[in-house]
């Protein structure tokens, strides 16, 4: 697995999230340059097929971060977020995505360090994961 | 094939220094066949760069313009214009961020590189997807509100109100002027801060454009730029504006003194005030927190700190009637009330309970004793008569206020004296016959008539009532049936009920009571049966009980006295038999209780059969409760409730039979007195409703209830008194008489106990002042009310706090009286505080010599939570020392600081005048304590200059305390939808070009709310986001985003999932045709239906599937 660089796909909500990403920039809170940003209204905008999509397109891991819940720009869509997130484990648990590629987190504008070390974090586990080879490639792998 | 230019900013050696932005520029020309043309330039935001696009899209008729540089938020509308301009559709653009998120943060510019190349190639591919979008117009509502009535909140107000726009200014305190307006001088002028302060205060009072919302707090914020929806709950004043003529009488008769919140506990003030004479709205109102623990707790709801505060007073008059205007029986309460008011009482937190029931005895013993009679005014009279049957303390209490509204009463009474339980049921020990007698004639002297001896259902009915003209009937008959065991022997002569015999000892009827007395049962009637039974003469009494001594219903201090007096107590024993002897009982057999309660705690006793013990006695009393007299409840014919108890509306006492009111025990079972008074004052409130307008409604409206937590405010208000203890004869004294045990609080015992209240509702609604005011502008009843308000534009101006000194426990503010913070030495300076101007030590009054300020008191302290410098303490102890320099030349100050920071226009110079002209000696080094020795404060720290510790003796110790975020700013942050930093202050749109705005459109920001600044930066802060708003108004109207929603009907299955996921009830279900309809007016474009939507029938524009989905394939591309 040596000289594996990750690529993570991070989409941000406009009114927390983002601005935690630009803050951490302005205070050069150093990151992996592994991640890379899709700008969303809201992490209720997002929606589990992009997140399918981003893995089906190459990803090794997504993270969804928005406001605080009771913090929503749009009241509660941060909760829809969330609600949405628990089928979706099990739906990427069937696709043969391992738990840690897939993070929804909260972080507020003002949380830039957090959100700097939520990137590191989660390169560093998906660095050890390794690369992300779904299932039906393993199969046809397997069957080769 | 569509054409794309694609820029890359170098942004000087932002980007540049980091990533390769030449080597993406050449790579993606080739890379990718749509790519007309990729640059890479220095500045693209420069006016060279921005041409470069323009001349770009006319030259080579681009489709599209990537443009890679910093984040969106920052220049995206810069480039949307530049695209613009030169006739493109400004969402024909994409933006990507590659600073931001890119170069500033990678570690390594070949990962940062990549990292860039694949965000463009993410932001070609999507930008292929984009169409042409246009967003509508709505017209701006040119009304704009400011929350903050301090001096940023006050400047934007003026100028918004002067260019000819409605203001709403709302503001959470009582009078507008902010932090300012507790300023003494300011700096580096020495200017007074009144002085410039008052004009603006006073303009912004009568401007005509302005409407000044006081005491009132914005509670949710909906709609969007130029249209919002604001509601605002505006607290009570409980003094009108329009009325109150600021004359100061209402003050001088209020009986209650507090710590002035303005003067920082420095002064007292009374719950009716104004903070200062210039203040606006010039005019008086009242702090009230909401309703005290002891009032909450009453069941009748008696002002107990009305009544307590009057007494401490003095006005003993004025806080009888008080008393009297939900209870009666002052005195008779006052004996043997449960005293729910003393559980619920907060002194008890600290000591004990403030004295409530003894004090409410006094106030009725002294109207006896002095022969007054204080009684509420009777309103006009009524000729309705109301029948009452019953003459317990329910039915007297029906019968009094009745007959204050009023009404012709008559009370029906069977037994041949008036009181019920009053008087054949309680002791004459605990309430003395005269006492309920002298109550009872009170209530006769209001108008009331009293036939005693007159059974109802015998010699009245509710059809021989009718027929008599009376227009309602209160039944309140009580229970008067001691319930019986039902066990072998108990018809043996010697055994009686509990509560006829104390019928009959208060009826002087013969009783017989032997040497031996056994009385069963453990409740307070029981207590009552057996010290009676001492009192005719037995030997030896034992009350024996189900119950171990913790279980005993009965009150502890009851069972004490008892104990005292020789009453034997035997616990866990339950009756098995009654041993007669020729008809006669021997004694009684009782076995032992192993348990009274089930696992479910209801009472189902458990025994042990075979341990038995047997007691000797000669006369048993059976004191196990009080039972319904079915028959009688029956005969009424009313609907009953399990118990044969009389069913009634609990908020209005209504009974199954019109005009049947019922209440008191009747209706409850076995109650409590102070229960049965708050039933008759209910009843007696829906009779009258019932009279008036033939229908009733509830009245139990209350005002909330102040938290059951002691505050650290009401925790200071408590003197240092100990609660009074009651008078009572020796138990040898007392046990052979009938003679009152409790002897009763003198005066000043009375008044006393009123100054131990820790007054929880501050303001305890006694009504002196409303008696008092000349232009009846004081209305205690006001409550909360919500407005609602239509604002084009919101400037928040909230201000701050001053950081809690207590956080410093080594510096002993609030041990030492003499350590202050800057804010209190303001007003020590202040011609209108508490000194009146003089600088003194707030210990002894003495002039300081001495005078240490400690810098950064919860500034540039990360282990306090707070790292930022608060920017304006360094200037402010500069000032301060000059005052008390000019104060008392002789005087010496000293200044421990960590670095002086003076930037500012004049700044520089007013600090070196303080230390060269003002002598002041300013040592570097961080103070690690402040003691007290020998009577003095000893200020020690390390002067990390010279490196040695220093110790400096001083007469007044003063806190330079930071500014910090408002207490209360996530309310406000969540309300008007704002962030915040990680302190708690408000976030602007940009730090450096967009200081007065937020992300929202519409919403601007001023002062210090935004971040600590001084008084000249936060009046160009007012006014710049009163240019903000006015320039909205001035446009007139606003561009709507076109990013909203869409419904590709075709597609929408009608599962209506979308409909419930809308937070702003933008998508409804159009029935005729079974699909969606989505109202883009009210869309605010979040996406969470798009998200959820199974079928992907629904798009926000701008944020299509295709559009994501095709990003995401650009940037993993690679």
């Amino acid at each position: 697995m040596k000289g594996f660089e990750p690529k993570l796909i991070a989409f941000l909500c406009n009114w927390c999230s983002y601005v935690a990403a630009d803050a951490a920039g302005v205070a050069r809170f150093v990151q992996k340059p592994n991640v890379r940003v899709i700008r969303v209204f809201c992490s209720g905008m997002v929606d589990p097929s992009y997140v399918i999509k981003a893995f089906a397109s190459g990803a090794d891991g997504v993270l969804v971060a928005g406001c605080h819940p009771g913090d929503c720009h749009y009241l509660a869509g941060n909760i829809k977020a969330l609600r949405r997130s628990f089928l979706l484990r099990k739906l990427l648990a069937e696709l043969g995505v391992d738990q840690q590629r897939f993070r929804l987190e909260w972080i507020a504008a003002s949380e830039s360090p957090l959100y700097a070390k939520v990137v590191n974090e989660m390169v560093e586990e998906i660095r050890n994961l390794g690369p992300f080879i779904s299932k039906a490639k393993k199969l046809s792998k397997g069957g080769a | 094939m569509k054409k794309i230019g694609v820029y890359i900013c170098h942004c000087g050696t932002n980007i540049g220094g980091n990533v390769d932005c030449h080597k993406i520029s050449e790579q993606l020309s080739t890379e990718i066949g749509e790519v007309a043309v990729c640059r890479d330039y220095k500045y693209m935001c420069s006016e060279p760069g921005q041409k470069m696009i323009r001349d770009d899209i006319a030259e080579l008729g681009l489709d599209h313009v990537v443009e890679a540089s910093c984040s969106p938020k920052m220049h995206e509308p810069t480039f949307r214009n530049a695209v613009s301009a030169a006739g493109m559709n400004p969402y024909l653009f994409e933006m990507v961020n590659i600073r931001e998120h890119c170069s500033w943060v990678s570690d390594n510019p070949e990962g940062a590189t990549q990292k860039a190349k694949d965000l463009i190639k993410g932001g070609i591919a999507r930008v292929l997807h984009h169409e042409p979008l246009t967003g509508s117009t709505k017209s701006v509502n040119p009304v704009a509100m400011v929350v903050g009535g301090g001096i940023a909140g006050i400047t934007a107000a003026l100028k918004i109100a002067n260019a000819g726009y409605k203001v709403f200014m709302i503001e959470k305190e009582e009078i507008v002027g902010g932090k300012m307006a507790q300023f003494d001088k300011t700096f580096p002028t020495l200017d007074c801060s009144g002085c410039i302060l008052t004009p603006k205060t006073s303009e912004v009072g009568r401007h005509r454009n302005i409407e000044i919302l006081t005491k009132s707090e914005v509670t949710e914020v909906t709609g969007f730029v130029g249209n919002f929806k604001v509601r605002v709950l505006q607290k009570p004043r409980y003094v009108s504006v329009d009325k109150c003529t600021g004359c100061g009488d209402c003050q001088q008769v209020c009986p209650i003194n507090i710590p002035s919140p303005f003067e920082l506990g420095m002064t007292t003030r009374h719950p009716i005030s104004r903070p200062f004479p210039q203040a606006i709205p010039n005019t008086y109102s009242i702090i009230r927190t909401g309703m005290p623990p002891c009032q909450s707790a009453c069941p009748a709801g008696v002002n107990v700190q009305g009544y307590m505060a009057l007494t401490g007073v003095g006005k003993f008059e004025q806080a009888l009637s008080l008393v009297r205007e939900r209870m009666p029986f002052a005195s008779a309460c006052g004996r043997i009330c449960v005293r729910p008011c003393e559980d619920a009482c907060k002194r008890g937190q600290i000591d004990s309970p403030t004295a409530i029931c003894f004090t409410k005895r006094f106030l009725g013993d002294y109207e006896k004793d002095t022969g007054a009679e204080w009684n509420p005014p009777i309103k006009e009279r009524r000729e309705e008569k109301v029948a009452v049957i019953g003459s317990g303390p329910s039915g007297l209490s029906a019968a009094y206020y009745l007959a204050l509204e009023g009404y012709q009463v008559t009370v029906y009474e069977k037994l041949p004296v008036a009181g019920g339980m009053l008087t054949v049921g309680i002791p004459s020990y605990r309430l003395p016959r005269d006492v309920i007698n002298s109550e009872i004639e009170n209530i006769r002297s209001m108008g009331v008539t009293i036939k005693t001896g007159v059974t109802f259902g015998e010699n009245v009915t509710f059809e021989s009532l009718e027929e008599d003209g009376f227009g309602a009937v209160f039944l309140s008959t009580g229970l008067h049936i001691g319930r019986g065991l039902g066990l072998e022997g108990e018809d043996a002569q010697g055994v009686l009920g509990g509560v006829e015999f104390l019928r009959k000892v208060a009826l002087d009827e013969p009783v017989n009571v032997g040497e031996k007395v056994i009385v069963i049962g453990g409740g307070n009637v029981a207590v009552d049966v057996a010290r009676t039974a001492l009192r005719l003469g037995a030997a030896q009494v034992e009350l024996v009980c189900l119950e171990s001594r913790h279980e005993m219903p009965a009150w502890e201090r009851e069972l004490d006295e008892a104990l005292e007096e020789g009453v034997i107590i035997r616990n866990s024993l339950g009756p098995k038999r009654f041993v007669q002897d020729d008809g006669a009982i021997k004694s009684v057999e009782f076995r032992r209780c192993l348990a009274v309660f089930d696992e479910n705690g209801k009472f189902s006793p458990s025994y042990d059969e075979n341990d038995t013990t047997d007691i000797p006695c000669s006369t048993v009393f059976v004191a196990i409760g009080q039972a319904s007299d079915r028959n009688f409840i029956n005969s009424t014919g009313l609907t009953t409730k399990p118990g044969g108890i009389i069913s009634v509306n609990p908020d209005t006492m209504e009974t199954s039979r019109p005009g049947v009111f019922a209440g008191g025990d009747c209706t409850l079972g076995p109650a409590t007195f102070v229960e049965a008074v708050a039933h008759g004052r209910q009843a007696a409130l829906s009779i009258d409703s019932y009279l008036k307008y033939g229908g009733l409604r509830s009245v139990n409206s209350r005002e909330s209830a102040t938290p059951v937590e002691i505050s650290e405010a009401e925790r200071k208000r408590a003197k240092p008194v100990l609660r009074s203890v009651m008078p009572v004869l020796a138990p040898e004294q007392r046990k052979k008489t009938f003679d009152p045990i409790e002897c009763g609080f003198t005066e000043e015992m009375a008044r006393s106990e009123g100054q131990r209240c820790l007054a929880c509702g501050v303001c305890c609604q006694c009504g002196e002042c409303v008696r008092k005011c000349g232009p009846q502008a004081i209305d205690l009843n006001q409550s909360a009310v919500t407005r609602e308000l239509e604002v084009g534009a919101i400037v928040v101006a909230t201000g701050v706090d001053v950081f809690d000194a207590h956080q410093y426990p080594e510096y002993g503010h609030g041990k030492y009286p003499d350590v202050i913070t800057n804010l209190q030495f303001e007003r020590l300076c202040n011609a209108s505080g508490p000194t009146g101007g003089k600088v003194v030590r707030p210990s002894d009054g003495k002039v300081p010599n001495s005078v240490v300020f400690i810098q950064c008191v919860g500034s540039r302290d990360k282990s306090k939570g707070y790292e930022y410098c608060s920017k304006v303490c360094c200037m402010i102890s500069a000032k301060q020392l000059s005052i008390f320099k000019h104060h008392n030349p002789q005087g010496q100050a000293y200044v421990f600081y960590i670095d002086n920071r003076a930037g500012g226009k004049g700044y520089e110079e007013f600090l070196r005048r303080a230390i060269e002209e003002e002598k002041a000696q300013y040592i570097r080094g961080r103070v690690a304590k402040v003691f007290e020795e020998g009577g003095n404060l000893v200020v020690r720290a390390e002067n990390s200059l010279v490196g040695c510790p220093v110790e400096v003796q001083a007469d007044l110790v003063v806190l330079a305390t930071g500014l910090v975020p408002q207490k209360d700013y996530v309310n406000v942050a969540r309300a008007l939808n704002l962030s915040t930093d990680k302190y708690g202050f408000f976030m602007e749109l940009h730090p450096k070009l967009g200081p007065a705005e937020t992300s929202l459109a519409g919403i601007y920001l001023a002062g210090c709310a935004q971040g600590p600044k001084d008084i000249p930066e936060s009046v160009a802060q007012g006014g710049a986001a009163a240019a903000e708003a006015l320039a909205l108004f001035s446009m007139g109207q606003v561009e709507i985003d076109p990013t909203v929603a869409t419904l590709n009907e075709r597609l929408c299955t009608g599962c209506r999932t979308c409909v419930g996921m809308c937070a702003y009830n933008a998508i409804s279900f159009d029935e005729l045709r079974k699909v969606a309809t989505i109202n883009q007016a009210l869309c605010q474009g979040c996406g969470t239906c798009a998200a959820a939507c199974p079928v992907s029938a629904i798009q926000v524009q701008h944020y299509r599937q295709d559009q994501i989905f095709a990003q995401i394939e650009g940037i993993l591309a690679s």
